[in-house]
């Protein structure tokens, strides 16, 4: 029980180390990545839910959410990663803040 | 100027700080529920037409999900392909071949990707596996020809490609309207040909999810091809 509260912090952790750089982070990938490792967050505490609860295996409804989000995550990676590509053509910018355009 | 956004940062770490030991307050209150919905899910297993549960409500019980999440896939590998000059990957020069041993490497791996992703594809019924992992290997080792500088086959990444993408969500679709031609609900298997309906799925999800990973990676790397080739065209 006591590795599951402590992957469940670590979780928490990484949301939020997550979300404070999709808000303050202007380099666009980064920010991606940022995003990424929010989510990162969110799937170890859906796997630490599905372990919880187990009985004779693990929730597996948990399970299959977090199929579902990583593919989700990886695919709107993809798109975003194009979009961000399509910009820095665009504007030879990096960055959504002109101060940090570099 | 700076002086407010930094302002901004530390309001925002702070805000940050205090929503983590929100949640780990809730995460530490969170009530274990026994059996969460293992019971449920257990007790429909004989319906569901394969032994491994996370197979089964990926597929059947909750089959909604993963069609609309194979409706993302295609919408995402669209979206890259809207970058694109067109819309398949025959504009895709492969890359000029660098490492002789990654090549011969490549192409003997080759067969034994396609092996894994359908011992993985098969396995799914019974265990860990699935139409997401078959997928992705088969996904992996078409990226990994690319890599290598070996030309696809022209009809699959050109009159073929569009058709590949779409094929998952298009089997869920086909499979939903002709159970609600023989009047069963929406996605409700009739149980004795589950097994059959959801390997036929996974089968064509599986081609989709590898020809969509292939356009992802395959599409962005061509993006930045072009761009470097015309900076502002």
């Amino acid at each position: 029980m006591d590795s599951l509260i402590l992957y469940s912090l670590a979780g928490i952790l990484l949301f939020c180390t997550g979300l404070y750089g999709v808000f303050f982070i202007a380099h666009l990938l980064k920010r991606l990545m940022a995003m990424n490792i929010m989510a990162a967050g969110v799937f170890l505490i859906l796997i630490v839910i599905a372990r919880r609860n187990a009985e004779a295996f693990p929730d597996p409804v948990p399970h299959a959410m977090l199929l579902t989000g990583i593919v989700v995550a990886v695919s709107a990676t993809a798109f975003a990663c194009a979009i961000a590509r399509r910009y820095v053509d665009i504007t030879g910018r990096t960055g959504v803040d002109e101060e940090d355009a570099s | 100027m700076k002086g407010a956004g930094k302002a901004i940062r530390v309001y925002g770490l702070c805000a940050v700080v205090l929503l983590a030991i929100w949640l780990v307050r809730a995460v530490l209150a969170m009530p274990v529920e026994p059996g969460g919905l293992t019971g449920v899910v257990d007790a429909a297993m004989p319906q569901s037409g394969v032994k491994h549960p996370v197979t089964a409500v990926l597929l059947n019980f909750r089959g909604y999900d993963t069609w609309l999440e194979l409706g993302v896939l295609l919408l995402a590998a669209m979206g890259v392909l809207l970058f694109q000059p067109r819309n398949d990957l025959t504009a895709v020069r492969p890359l000029p071949p660098f490492d002789p041993v990654l090549t011969r490497a490549a192409v003997i791996l080759f067969p034994f990707a396609v092996l894994v992703s359908g011992y993985l594809l098969w396995v799914g019924k019974y265990a860990p596996g699935g139409a997401f992992q078959a997928g992705v290997v088969l996904g992996s080792v078409v990226i990994l020809l690319w890599l290598t500088g070996i030309r696809l086959p022209a009809p699959l990444i050109g009159r073929w490609f569009a058709p590949l993408l779409a094929v998952g969500f298009a089997s869920f679709m086909a499979v939903a309207a002709v159970l609600g031609f023989i009047g069963r609900e929406f996605l409700a298997y009739p149980p004795e040909q589950a097994g059959n309906l959801i390997l036929l799925i996974e089968s064509c999800a599986t081609l989709s999810i590898a020809a969509t990973m292939a356009a992802l990676i395959v599409g962005l790397r061509t993006q930045a091809q072009h761009a470097e080739e015309s900076p502002h065209g």
